[in-house]
């Protein structure tokens, strides 16, 4: 578990006191985590636009609650998926699409907006495709596994921060992302030549 | 050959990658991979896999997202103000007692929050009116019943405040009260509301055997479908009709 930030700490009473230069400040460190766990979660970027915006709305309504004995991104993080599956429900019938058509809708776009450390043009673009086949593959994950996944490797929790996030034992954080890994690599199978 | 003995070790294979097994089955494992191809480049992919996804880049935020997200909390912390930040009413429900409450009272009650301006007080006031709303309470008067055990249904009585001439347009949630304060709507209706009328809807998705984490918020909304203003009720249990 890391240790808690003291100018975080700092920050989060400021927000308490309904200090809104406070909440500006909050808002900018963590918004484009936020954002990109929730794009990662939709796959859409307008719902990522609404999810980042009803948490942080969230946030403001709960900062008073928020006891500091769990590690503030976690907590953040715990409501970003709660948004996520509240709206979720709501679409439930939503069309699932299977991993080659996510593949030929999300290409271009993801690698339009990645930002990267300007390699050469051809090494760019073969990490680029790369990553949009790997960001596609995780979107078809089931619900829970992609959670998992995106916040154990693109947000860094640890097995315990996301066993309190998601409210789960360890041992089943554990397991259910062992799974989805193997579950992610069969998925890339297809797109093998890349890799 | 995929044997029942890959897929134990596949089970391992996470553990493999961050080197945390202990050294009995780290033995039990190299053995098996030293006569195993197939787990053996599964092994090597994952770890492959691992790293691609400690190094996904991270998108940029669209240009207007911070505008956006500040705009919704000036709204919020404006509509605050006047009657006290919802979590505060929310936070006043779950701290009461809904049991204690019947106690005194006699059939159904109707609740109502009183307005509390002090938002950052921990400290909520909760008051209880005998029957019809005051002139002064601007919220919907409600009282929440839970029914039926197997559903978890519960049926939601609104009355109109006095004041209110014309027919509203209100969103009934059944809100659960989550580890760590988190607050989530499991289930919505939106129903109107006339003056001198009672207006009976029935949500279901409580877990009744836990229904201290529960309560009902009827907010106005407006043609948008923005909540206005909003009224949290406890759910009265004694009125409870259990399964046959
Ligand atoms: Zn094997």
């Amino acid at each position: 578990m890391r240790l808690p930030d003291p100018a975080e700490q700092k920050l989060i009473a400021r927000c308490k006191a309904g200090e809104r230069s406070a909440f500006d400040e909050l808002i900018r460190q963590y918004e484009k985590r936020v954002y990109n766990l929730a794009y990662r979660l939709s796959a859409s970027y307008d719902d990522a636009g609404d999810i980042t915006v009803d948490t942080f709305m969230r946030v403001y309504q709960a900062i008073g609650l928020f006891r500091g004995d769990a590690n503030f991104s976690t907590w953040l993080f715990r409501i970003v998926t709660n948004v996520y599956l509240d709206r979720r429900k709501k679409t439930r019938n939503k069309v699932t699409v299977s991993l080659e058509e996510v593949i030929e809708l999300e290409e271009s776009t993801v690698s339009r907006q990645v930002e990267s450390d300007t390699p050469g043009p051809e090494e760019e673009a073969e990490t680029n495709e790369r990553n949009s086949a790997l960001d596609s593959a995780i979107m078809t994950l089931p619900d829970y596994q992609r959670l998992m996944v995106l916040l154990y490797h693109t947000e860094g929790l640890s097995y315990e921060e996301i066993a309190e996030a998601l409210s789960l034992p360890i041992g089943t954080v554990k397991s259910r992302l062992n799974r989805a890994r193997l579950l992610l690599r069969e998925r890339l199978q297809a797109r093998r030549e890349l890799f | 050959m995929v044997t029942m003995q890959c897929e134990k070790i596949g089970e391992q294979f996470s553990a493999i990658v961050e080197g945390s097994l202990d050294a009995a089955m780290k033995l039990k494992v190299e053995e098996h991979l030293q006569s195993c191809t197939s787990c053996t480049s599964q092994l090597a992919e994952l770890r492959k896999l691992w790293s691609m996804l400690d190094e996904l880049p991270e998108l940029s935020a669209p240009a207007g997202l911070h505008g956006d997200i500040m705009r919704s909390l000036d709204a919020a912390m404006n509509d605050a103000r006047p009657q006290g930040g919802l979590i505060e009413r929310l936070k006043a429900v779950f701290a009461s007692n809904p049991r204690a409450v019947l106690a005194g009272a006699a059939a159904i009650v109707l609740l109502a929050i009183a307005p509390m301006f002090a938002r950052n007080s921990t400290e909520a006031s909760l008051s209880i009116l005998p029957s019809a709303p005051t002139t002064s309470d601007v919220h919907y008067s409600a009282s929440a019943i839970w029914l039926q055990r197997q559903t978890g249904q519960v049926q939601v009585t609104i009355l109109a405040p006095a004041g209110q001439t014309g027919v509203a347009n209100v969103k009934v949630d059944l809100i659960q009260n989550l580890p760590d304060s988190v607050y989530t709507s499991v289930n919505s209706v939106v129903t109107n509301v006339i003056p001198g009328q009672l207006r009976v809807v029935r949500l279901t998705g409580a877990n009744t055997d836990d229904l201290l984490h529960y309560a009902i918020m009827v907010s106005t909304i407006n043609r948008a479908g923005k909540s206005l203003q909003s009224t949290t009720v406890p759910i009265l249990t004694t009125a409870v009709r259990p399964a046959p």
